[in-house]
């Protein structure tokens, strides 16, 4: 388990760099994909092998489709060379070092909790993570889960509008 | 559980830095599908150490925003495209005056 | 739900949604609206007799229909006190508003403000219903702010008359004053008993010292004179007869200016334990009645005639509740507003007949024209006056022989001489208008009002007849006294009775002060017996201050209006301009100076929001971490 950890670790931190710094979006987009998967192995080390599918699913599967999609549509010659400034980098590389001290110095320094809720590794292995989240989703957030349909059939319409050539 | 935040504040501190340094529109786009898994990825650890299912749901919630959002900004950047000729985020600015 | 409760909450609900409906689908019902209108305030009405005979038979209730403003120790709900003083002003309202509802169908047959002014007129039955039935003073507050504001709606109905909307200002804002002193009465008590509720006040007030339960007391007075029109804040009543006659009638005579009677009545707990108090409300109660007589006996405009007699009654009912007699002001209240609202009907009706002709010079030998009218308005007359077998009789005796018997005997000798002075003004009018010879000017084609409009004065008029009946036998045992005074008995009795003259003494005084102003009148304007011009100027200088209205309106214009005014001036001139404009434009000033520097922010590059956001959100954490 633990050595999975670091293996996980490693590939997603580096995927996300490349993400990052990649000059070619569409090597950028396949990196991504790439820590998709990785996040989903730390899914399944957690236990929610359902998520993981979710994520390889609608992340690497339809939304990262979707952006390569856009990204062929697209001239990629022209996309290519769109460069950034160098104070600019050095302001962001800055600012992201900061950000992340700060998060791993409240990591740090905050206070541990106990586990409060019943849901322990043991039980929901023997009742199936799928399960636990499906009653979960279906009984107590009935609502959000509601208004996520009609937020996706909003996001259609809106996608639509958007790609129309004239307004 | 640490370690997992640690990891989760990592990717999501790449993120912003794609965010801040690109200007390509798509790979901002992606920068923030970066943020957006390290967020989930704090949910489940987060929810995995305190025996809780909730932050897991969660995680299905932020997924769905995350494709509603994934149609919306690529239909933003095909018109931007349309209308410019190019996805460098400075020719977006016209919020100036 | 218990049915009586139901029924309780559907008697205003009723006339709520008349408001709703006619101030929002008003074009759509075109005519239909006033008939509407009708029928729901006529469905309160019978819902309101129903409740009175579950209550007669019965006994009261309280019901809260929601906790309303519940924070901490303060607590008050939307809820109703059913008692029988409640019920009896319940049936009175909504009675006479079903009345007056069905004749504005013909008065206001035509106006371009019909649906308006019928979803104006249901706003106020339901604000008054709700005045009468709430059980705290917070929301009596509320409804008692409510009614007067549909009065200042409805009295500057016909908004294009500059004349009627300054009527309705002045109304307004004399009631503000009034109503101030109300509402610092209202938060005395709150701080006093830490209640709001009317049981838990009442239980509360015995032990509350004299003279803070005076302090009190004289408050909600000052609310008192102003909704009731007492003196020295009477002056907008006669100004308010600018709005339509069926206004007059309704709010103006027989419903909102009682309020202030039904409050002393509903609070006679604090007004009773405060000896000076009562006293005071008995002073203003005589000087009122008087005065407003006094002013009356030479107006030539017959609506203001009414309006004086109106405030000169009210004045007898304060009398009564500053005496402690609840019981006989209540029944002087509820046959004033039946004989009243008659008198304004009819008047109204007269109107109708001459095309708005107010104008008593104007006017003579109308019996023939409008028998209808003429006969309506003197058995009102005849109420008003006192003579038997009329309801006025019954009440207002009830009145002074208790003034007489309690022994505040300057009180009673007023009172009887504004009684001549009552019948004397009264008969004037209806001598001057509906008999003698037609005046050379007058109205040419003068007619009956249609049925729709004489049918309400004349069940108007059978009850201001049948009423008084309730006051049999007369005075401290008679039907009217058995029934309500069990509300009363938590009053302290700070005026026993120290005389027990019969009742039927005290009557003939009154009924031969009310004859001989009949036959004064008679002789002056029938008989011609006199020459009232020469009685004119034989009272020359008591004629010209009464004509003129004792100059109150000047003297206000003198001593308040016009330092108002120079000091408002002065506000204006220097305070806002050059203080406050000055602020204002310096301020606005140095925002522009700093704006064109914080512009340049701005830049419409995406990348230095979105650098400036992770700034932000950086410094936002590490703030957090070191504090």
């Amino acid at each position: 388990m633990e050595a999975l950890f670091y293996v996980f670790s490693f590939i997603a931190i580096f995927s996300a760099l490349m993400v990052v710094t990649m000059r070619n979006p569409l090597t950028s987009a396949l990196y991504l994909v790439l820590c998709f998967f990785a996040l989903a192995g730390f899914y399944v080390i957690l236990d929610m092998q359902f998520l993981a599918a979710m994520q390889i699913l609608v992340y690497a599967g339809a939304i990262m489709v979707l952006v390569v999609l856009v990204i062929m549509l697209l001239n990629i010659s022209r996309i290519k060379n769109i460069k950034s400034d160098l104070h600019q980098k050095i302001i962001g590389v800055l600012i992201s070092l900061i950000l992340f001290a700060e998060i791993v110095l409240y990591i740090i320094n905050g206070a541990q909790k106990r586990p409060s809720g019943i849901f322990t590794h043991a039980l929901i292995k023997r009742i199936g993570n799928t399960q636990v989240i499906g009653e979960f989703l279906f009984t107590g957030y009935i609502l959000p889960f509601e208004i996520a349909s009609i937020l996706l059939f909003v996001a259609i319409i809106g996608a639509y509008l958007f790609a129309k050539k004239k307004f | 559980m640490d370690n997992y935040l640690i990891v989760a504040s990592m990717i999501f501190c790449i993120g912003a830095l794609g965010v801040i340094i690109r200007k390509n529109l798509i790979v901002i786009f992606m920068s923030l599908e970066l943020m957006f898994n390290a967020a989930n990825l704090g949910f489940v650890a987060a929810s995995n150490r305190l025996n809780l299912i909730s932050g897991d749901i969660f995680v299905i919630f932020v997924i769905v925003v995350a494709a509603a959002e994934a149609a919306i900004a690529l239909g933003i950047a095909i018109a931007f495209y349309r209308e410019k000729g190019t996805v460098d985020i400075d020719m977006a600015n016209e919020l100036k005056n | 739900m218990d049915l009586k409760i139901l029924i309780t909450w559907l008697i205003p609900l009723f006339p709520l949604a008349g408001w709703f409906l006619w101030g929002i689908f008003g074009k759509y019902f075109k005519g239909l609206s006033g008939y509407i209108a009708s029928g729901f305030v006529a469905a309160s009405f019978i819902l309101s007799v129903i409740l009175f005979f579950i209550v007669a038979y019965s006994h009261g209730f309280t019901d809260t229909l929601y906790p309303w403003v519940y924070a901490g120790i303060f607590k008050a709900g939307v809820s109703a006190d059913i008692d029988r003083l409640s019920v009896i002003m319940l049936v009175m309202v909504t009675g006479i508003s079903t009345l007056v509802h069905v004749y504005s169908i013909g008065y206001m047959k035509g106006d371009k403000g019909f649906s308006r002014y019928f979803s104006f007129l249901n706003l106020f039955v339901f604000s008054m219903i709700m005045l009468v039935i709430s059980n705290n003073l917070l929301l009596l507050y509320v409804f008692w702010e409510a009614v007067g504001f549909c009065s200042y709606i409805l009295i500057g109905f016909w908004y294009e008359r500059k004349s009627a909307s300054d009527a309705g200002k002045k109304a307004f804002i004399v009631n503000r004053i009034g109503d101030f002193g109300f509402a610092v009465g209202i938060f005395l008590l709150f701080v006093t008993t830490k209640t709001l509720n009317y049981e838990t006040v009442f239980a509360a007030i015995p032990s509350v010292p004299a003279y803070t339960t005076t302090i009190i007391a004289l408050l909600l007075f000052a609310g008192a004179v102003g909704k009731s029109a007492q003196f020295p804040l009477y002056i907008w009543l006669p100004d308010a007869m600018e709005g339509p006659t069926p206004v007059s009638a309704l709010i103006h005579a027989a419903t909102m200016v009682t309020a202030g009677v039904y409050m002393i009545a509903r609070f006679h707990v604090i007004f009773s334990y405060s000896p000076a108090a009562s006293e005071v409300v008995l002073i203003i109660g005589t000087f009122t009645a008087f005065f407003a007589a006094f002013i009356a006996l030479t107006q030539f405009d017959i609506k203001r005639i009414i309006a004086y007699s109106t405030i000169s009654q009210l004045g007898y009912m304060f009398m009564a509740v500053g005496i402690g007699s609840y019981t006989a002001g209540i029944f002087h209240l509820i046959s004033h507003a039946v004989f009243k609202g008659l008198l304004f009907l009819t008047a109204g009706s007269v109107m109708h007949g001459l095309s708005g002709e107010l104008d008593l010079r104007k006017m003579g030998g109308l019996y023939s024209k409008m028998k209808t009218t003429a006969v309506t308005f003197i058995v009102g007359g005849l109420a008003l006056s006192g003579i038997p077998p009329f309801s006025g009789f019954f009440s207002k005796d009830a009145v002074l022989a208790d003034i007489y018997n309690k022994g505040f005997y300057f009180a009673w000798i007023i009172g009887e001489i504004t009684a001549l002075m009552t019948a004397f003004y009264i008969f004037r009018l209806i001598f001057l208008a509906f008999f003698g010879e037609p005046k050379p000017d007058q109205n040419k084609h003068a007619h009956e009002s249609p049925q729709i409009m004489t049918i309400p004065m004349i069940i108007l008029a059978v009850f201001a007849v049948i009423i008084g009946f309730l006051g049999i036998p007369p005075f401290n045992d008679s039907l009217f006294y058995n029934f309500l005074h069990t509300d009363f008995k938590n009053a302290y009795n700070f005026a026993p009775f120290v005389n027990n003259t019969p009742w039927y003494i005290l009557s003939l005084i009154s009924v031969f002060a009310g004859l001989l102003g009949i036959y004064a009148a008679y002789l002056l304007y029938i008989k011609k017996a006199f020459d009232p011009e020469r009685i004119k100027s034989i009272f020359k200088p008591v004629y010209v201050l009464s004509y003129n209205k004792v100059y109150i309106d000047e003297i206000y214009n003198f001593l308040i209006v016009k330092p108002l005014l120079v000091f408002f001036d002065f506000l204006w001139k220097v305070i806002d301009v050059k203080v406050i404009d000055g602020a204002v434009n310096g301020i606005a000033l140095a925002f522009a100076g700093f704006s064109a520097k914080a512009r340049r922010i701005q830049n419409g590059m995406l990348m230095s929001y979105i650098l400036t956001l992770s700034i932000g959100a950086a410094a936002l954490l590490l703030y957090y971490f070191i504090r």
